[in-house]
């Protein structure tokens, strides 16, 4: 909901700022005369005539970056994961000791079981040597190494309604299994699959005229803003079975191309929904990632945008 | 009191503070610190050693693993904030401030200083062009709870702090009252409840456990009310004491917990102004409800 209000306090402000762009178009085109009407600064802003309107649009593209952002967690590297283990040793071993007493009632079946899932510390005897050092005990912890806490499992008690095979799908008590962070697109390299590549961004580009670009629009009439005509745009070539997002209706890039066209990019993300080609539109689509899009593209294009593509 | 604006006046104590003896602990010598004599006996070298050693006795490891928050801060959020919150050819602004008392007389010593002009009696901060550099970032959590059963039964903020340490998984402090309210029997220093501050992997365990189990269950809950927030980038939250059942710690064994009490859950932004907080935390799956005020100032 506040996304709603900041969407439309952005709508006013982009008034104010295409209104500024607008301004700075017209005036490499209309005559010295006209310019100074324009001007808000002096107090007299004069509408352009509807020609001069329709000329300066026409020269202003709404180019869309539409990503799906990492759904799982990035790849922990070697190193990090040996830290992360290193830490998480000296953790363990600073934590207090388990508070059995507040969990488990006094004599109760629960307390019972858990007393019997755990792993009992050496005693430490006199005289006895010990390789890893005199056992240091208190109230039934070893002091010297992180304490063990070891939860009874519900489903020895009957192995079949906690079956990790999936017989009984509806059951509550059926152990969590993760999915794989390498799915099926993955292995087939399906760029068409939102569901591929699940630790990075994911970037939807078209292929037109035999070139991959991110998809791009015209203005339509008098009133339409670049976040509008993007989304516009999209569903154009790409159907509405989609839910997307449009980040800001500030524009995150721009490309001063041939012939005074510019080409605004506006940042959105796809959150639900497929983006299904309309054929008479594209000639192909495909969701990359940063490296796949530096192949596909062409090169001043690329380094023009690569620093508003995320690196992960 | 030294090298301030008041310089001149004379201070009415026998020994000034800059002639006590301070030492320097680190090299190069920037800064001194200040000691005691006891503060030198040997049981108190370990207190030398600086707290992120893992020599110290002081020493809790911090990056323990992964931090799934963090990262979608930096892939995701990080860089639609800095477009969402840009503003066109803005410049910087400044908040209004107390004033100073300018120093001439010497009853100006210790003179509280006058609030802001205006009818404003708050400080505001001030609010810089946005950049990738000063990008809003959650600074830190505090979960606060008052119970005000303790006035007749002190022994009851036991409770009260077992309960914040079982959902946060942090160490609470204790909340004293400030002052004396003889009509509700509270005086100075009693014991009023406790209160944790989140950082680091504590805090972002804290809000994804809230985001995704705890206010998704809590049948009434619409979202954080957009009149929430202190003006200058803090937007707080509460849970009744049938909210805080929803925390799988809690809930794990229930039938334990005879009495619960709720929380405040005050959410700490290094940004200047409410609404910019309000565009980072909605990031982390809080919702925000109800008509948002935009200050004139932003």
């Amino acid at each position: 909901m506040s996304m709603n209000c900041r969407q439309i306090r952005l709508g006013q402000a982009l008034g104010r700022i295409s209104r500024s762009y607008y301004s700075t178009e017209a005036t490499s085109h209309i005559p010295s005369s006209t310019t100074s009407s324009l001007s808000t600064e002096q107090g007299s802003y004069v509408a352009p005539s509807p020609e001069q309107l329709a000329e300066s649009r026409s020269k202003i593209r709404a180019g869309l970056i539409l990503s799906r952002t990492p759904i799982v967690t990035p790849e922990v590297k070697p190193f990090e994961e040996s830290y992360y283990n290193y830490q998480q040793e000296l953790e363990r071993r600073l934590m207090w000791t388990f508070p059995k007493s507040f969990y488990f009632k006094k004599g109760s079946m629960a307390e019972h079981k858990f007393n019997l899932a755990q792993k009992k510390p050496i005693q430490s005897v006199k005289g006895v040597f010990y390789e890893r050092g005199i056992p240091d005990i208190k109230l039934g912890r070893e002091r010297r190494f992180k304490q063990e806490v070891v939860i009874p499992l519900a489903e020895e008690e009957g192995a079949d309604s906690g079956s990790a095979n999936g017989a009984d799908i509806d059951s509550v008590a059926r152990r969590i299994m993760p999915e794989p962070r390498i799915t099926e697109a993955d292995k087939s390299n399906d760029v068409a699959s939102l569901s591929r590549k699940l630790d990075r961004t994911l970037y939807l580009i078209i292929k037109q005229q035999k070139t991959w670009k991110f998809p791009s629009f015209s203005l339509e009439g008098d009133v339409e803003l670049l976040h509008e005509a993007a989304e516009r745009g999209l569903r154009q070539i790409g159907g509405t079975g989609m839910n997307t997002w449009t980040v800001s209706s500030t524009p995150t890039a721009v490309i001063a191309g041939t012939g005074s066209i510019k080409e605004f990019f506006i940042k959105s993300h796809i959150l639900a929904g497929q983006f299904s080609a309309i054929k008479s539109e594209i000639e192909d689509f495909a969701w990359l990632t940063k490296e796949e899009l530096k192949e596909k593209f062409d090169k001043q294009y690329y380094e023009t945008l690569e620093p508003v593509i995320s690196e992960q | 009191m030294n090298g301030g604006l008041i310089q001149f006046a004379r201070g009415f104590h026998a020994t000034s503070a800059s002639a006590k003896a301070k030492i320097s602990v680190v090299e190069p010598v920037h800064h001194l610190v200040k000691y005691k004599k006891w503060h030198l006996k040997p049981s108190m070298a370990p207190f030398l050693i600086p707290k992120n050693s893992p020599e110290s006795h002081r020493y809790r490891p911090a990056t323990t693993r992964q931090d799934r928050i963090l990262e979608h801060y930096n892939n995701t959020i990080a860089s639609d904030l800095l477009l969402i919150t840009h503003k066109h050819e803005s410049t910087n602004k400044l908040g209004v401030k107390t004033r100073e008392w300018s120093g001439e007389s010497p009853y100006h010593i210790n003179r509280p200083a006058k609030p802001p002009r205006g009818n404003r009696l708050v400080p505001t901060q001030d609010i810089k062009v946005r950049t990738n550099k000063n990008l809003p970032v959650i600074e830190k959590v505090t979960v606060e709870t008052y119970d005000k059963t303790c006035v007749h039964a002190a022994e009851n903020y036991i409770p009260v702090k077992v309960m914040l340490q079982q959902i946060t998984s942090t160490k609470p402090t204790l909340i004293y009252a400030k002052k004396n309210i003889p009509t509700w029997n509270l005086r100075r220093g009693m014991v009023m409840g406790a209160k944790v501050e989140l950082g680091g992997r504590a805090m972002t365990d804290f809000l994804s456990t809230l985001s995704l189990i705890v206010l998704p269950r809590i049948k009434e809950f619409k979202g954080i009310k957009n009149t929430s927030g202190d003006g200058s980038g803090n937007i707080s939250l509460g849970l009744t004491a049938e909210d805080i059942r929803h925390f799988p710690e809690i809930e794990a064994n229930g039938e334990v917990w005879n009495k619960l009490s709720g929380c405040n859950i005050i959410i700490h932004t290094s940004a200047q102004v409410d609404p910019d907080a309000r565009t980072l935390i909605s990031g982390l799956n809080l919702p925000f409800t109800g008509k948002e005020k935009i200050p004139s100032r932003v």
